[in-house]
């Protein structure tokens, strides 16, 4: 029964990894939406919108029953701190774990400053240490990337083999999300390479709010004292350094729920069991001191956010060129973002809409929102451009940043407007025929009118023009491109495209 | 071992026998028309539907064993530009697609490949078109034309303004390329026909857009010429061409155009389309530069009415 729960955890855990990790990837994974139903913060984050997105009452009541299983059982970057310290086990000196004293200013600090900086209105601490997003960006910043180039490089040796698989297109590549995605991915290893979930139990801020809840639980680890011959199997064998073998104790508070030491201990000392005999001395001083500290460090938060806010970077473009640069003033947010404002308030850049997005032109920002939107996505039209009949990204957002819209609805659904900059324009410099923009409009708010002879230009019509981009992306211009995309801060209605009929009459014989 | 060889040859056979069901209908006589001497420039049909149209088309033609041989490498390129179903006339027409692909294996040709260098995200396109299924159906092979890695530099001797571009590997190495364009209308390049659709052969599109669009297509027509060019206008985008916004630009014409001569069958879809072929200047320049004949009078037209 006891090594049961553990092999549990791992079945459950590796379903969550798999699905959340392949999805990250890119790659389309049906139960996506119940894996990222579960994520904490984006379930709350989502709550905010969509009353039906209770995954974190699931957890917290969970939690409450049987402790910080989530950690063990749904979290990503928790299995991956797992993952890495079971395979770093086999090269470090030392082959187990000891009891450790928990860090507790930083803990209780850093989920205060979160608290505080979400009070404040800013989504930045949560940007940062949400686990389930921080996962997203080491897999979908730094894995993907190779993931697809291996791809394609193998279709394409496969392709002269007369074999013939899906490349994918390395598009809105960027240098700045590998490298940050790099640094989270060294950071989360550094942590657990030796000291298991340390992370978890020090930067976390789901895993310390969890940790606070699952003094509450009903069932809890307990050590049998009477039983118990203090042999140390289950303390080495725990990755969040929990167990005091001198004391004989579990810091409950601490234990991610992944049972190992139940499958351990030969004397079956260590039990799963319902919390009768609660101590509240031992408890009530750990209690005094959190709240003094999270007082202590609620005024540190508060700095730190409002520095953090003033520190919103301003887009400025600069010119140096003959020719008329395109001056955005507001970013294009994806569709389904309501506005701006909506957008920033609860995406925390988990980058899954970016790696599912079929055409690519999802991009994470560097300064488009300033660095509170560091790493959300915006539409970059200058590899790509957004599918007329895609509503991927809307559907697939686990937080609500994206609210899941019908393809109808997205048809009509102005996320910004055509701008023409006629003095780029090739048929203008030129004198020769182009209409790249026209031929990708999907609506023909970008059509092609009379010019000189037989010349023909573009015209626009913000009405109907929804700002997909096409025309951005396929306008050959260079240096700079005579058509663009100019965001609507708050999402609008456009027209529906005209119908006009058709005036000439179908041939019946043949005209030559 | 008797037992195992029997069970062998039994499966084998019935294997076979399987196969023979599936394309039944390519080895079936009503559907083969007896091909005729094909002394003919052009021929155009009207009044059938794409596959019908097509195979009286290529028997008039002479029939398609006159340009696929046993063991060949056939490339069909179709228009799979759009992420548009077929009602919408973005895309040619996958019944004529499957068609070709048919008559080519059934001339024995070693295999035949089809893909479009795609506008909209090509899976959507492949799928979204009805190609893929229809080329499947058929027994050829879909492939993907999205990764600048299929695209090799090729040199155009006779090109103004084109001199050189990266053309897709699959072109390069097959024995038979049959051009299958829609006839559309398109805001840049007037109509997109023969000519046109093969700008979904090559890598870099801007380039042709911006170094004159209709000299970089008359320049590459004029190094890569098409073995066979078979232009679906069964439905025709008449205006907000080469995507198209709704049903209302589209119009049922139930016509088919088929000849070598590119220039030649750009200037019968032109004029089916109602348009003079001068109006299309690529027309007119790559007919100056004599890569084809766009007068119609002084061609031996087969018109057939069905």
């Amino acid at each position: 029964m006891n090594a049961y729960l553990k092999y549990l955890r791992q079945g459950i855990g590796l379903l969550f990894f798999i699905t959340l990790t392949l999805s990250f990837l890119g790659i389309s994974i049906p139960i996506i939406h119940t894996a990222t139903w579960f994520q904490f913060i984006p379930s709350v984050l989502k709550f905010l919108t969509i009353a039906t997105a209770v995954g974190f009452v699931v957890i917290i009541l969970l939690t409450l029953l049987v402790g910080r299983v989530y950690c063990s059982f749904v979290c990503p970057l928790g299995i991956l701190q797992d993952i890495i310290s079971h395979i770093a086990k086999k090269f470090r000196k030392q082959k187990i774990y000891r009891y450790s004293v928990p860090y507790n200013y930083v803990r209780y600090g850093l989920m205060a400053a979160v608290l505080v900086s979400l009070l404040s209105g800013s989504i930045m601490a949560l940007l940062l240490l949400d686990p389930y997003s921080f996962y997203g960006k080491i897999v979908s910043g730094l894995f993907r990337p190779g993931f697809i180039t291996a791809n394609d490089h193998l279709s394409k040796w496969l392709e002269s083999l007369h074999i013939y698989i899906t490349p994918i297109g390395l598009k809105n590549f960027s240098l700045f999300t590998l490298i940050w995605s790099s640094v989270l991915f060294i950071i989360i290893i550094l942590f657990s390479y030796r000291r298991g979930r340390l992370y978890c139990n020090t930067i976390c801020p789901v895993g310390t709010l969890l940790g606070i809840i699952s003094r509450l639980s009903v069932f809890k680890i307990r050590m049998k004292s009477s039983v118990c011959t203090r042999c140390g199997k289950c303390s080495s064998v725990c990755k969040s350094e929990c167990i005091d073998i001198r004391d004989q104790k579990v810091d409950f508070d601490r234990c991610v729920g992944c049972f190992n030491c139940l499958s351990v201990c030969p004397e079956n000392a260590l039990t799963l069991v319902p919390d009768y005999t609660r101590k509240p001395t031992p408890e009530k001083e750990t209690d005094n001191h959190s709240r003094r500290l999270f007082l202590e460090i609620v005024a540190t938060g508060v700095i730190g956010t409002s520095i953090a806010a003033s520190l919103k970077a301003q887009n400025h473009n600069t010119s140096h060129s003959n020719k008329t640069p395109i001056r955005r003033k507001h970013t294009v947010t994806p569709p389904g973002s309501v506005s701006l404002d909506h957008f920033t308030a609860h995406c925390t850049a988990c980058q899954l809409c970016i790696s599912q997005c079929p055409t690519h032109v999802l991009k994470p920002s560097i300064r488009e929102y300033g660095l509170t939107g560091l790493l959300m996505p915006y539409m970059s039209y200058s590899e790509s451009f957004c599918n007329y009949e895609c509503t991927v990204c809307s559907q697939i957002c686990p937080t609500g940043a994206l609210l899941p819209l019908t393809v109808d609805r997205k048809k009509t659904l102005q996320i910004g407007k055509v701008i023409f900059i006629k003095e780029n324009c090739i048929v203008f410099t030129s004198e020769t025929s182009c209409g790249a923009c026209a031929e990708h409009c999907p609506t023909a708010a970008v059509h092609m009118v009379p010019y000189k002879g037989f010349l023909r230009i573009p015209e626009t019509d913000q009405n109907i023009c929804i700002g997909c981009g096409a025309c951005e992306y396929a306008c050959p211009a260079s240096p700079h491109k005579a058509i663009y995309v100019e965001g609507n801060p708050i999402h609008l209605q456009a027209l529906k495209p005209r119908e006009n009929t058709l005036e000439t009459e179908t041939p019946t014989e043949f005209p030559f | 071992m008797k037992r195992r060889d029997f069970l062998v040859k039994g499966l084998g056979a019935g294997f076979a026998a399987g196969l023979l069901a599936k394309h039944s209908n390519i080895f079936s006589a009503e559907s083969i028309i007896s091909p005729s001497k094909g002394s003919f420039d052009l021929v155009a049909v009207m009044g059938g539907e794409p596959d019908a149209m097509f195979d009286r088309a290529i028997a008039s033609m002479g029939g398609i064993g006159k340009y696929v041989k046993k063991g060949m490498r056939v490339v069909v390129k179709p228009n799979i530009g759009w992420d548009k179903t077929p009602e919408y006339a973005a895309n040619t027409n996958p019944l004529l697609v499957k068609r070709i692909v048919e008559h080519c294996l059934q001339a024995g040709a070693k295999e035949v490949l089809v893909f479009d260098n795609t506008c909209d995200q090509w899976q959507r396109c492949y799928s979204n078109s009805g190609i893929e299924k229809a080329v499947k159906d058929a027994g050829g092979k879909i492939i993907p034309g999205n990764n600048e890695g299929y695209y090799h530099p090729v040199n155009i001797p006779g090109g103004k303004r084109l001199k050189q571009t990266k053309e897709h590997e699959a072109i390069l190495e097959s024995d038979v390329f049959i051009n299958v364009p829609v006839l559309k209308s398109h805001g840049g390049a007037t109509l997109t026909i023969a000519m046109k659709n093969m700008m979904g052969i090559i890598w870099d599109r801007g380039y042709w857009h911006r170094n004159d669009l209709h000299q970089c297509i008359a320049d590459f027509a004029s190094y890569r010429k098409p073995t066979l060019n078979v232009i679906d206008a069964y439905r025709v985008m008449k205006q907000h061409g080469p995507k198209g916004v709704s049903l209302s630009d589209v119009t049922t014409m139930k016509a088919l155009i088929v000849s070598e001569d590119i220039v030649a069958a750009d200037a019968a879809a032109a004029k089916l389309f109602g348009l003079n072929p001068s109006d299309v200047d690529y027309i007119r320049i790559a007919s100056e530069m004599g890569i084809g004949n766009m007068n119609l009078e002084k061609l031996n037209i087969e018109r057939i009415k069905i």
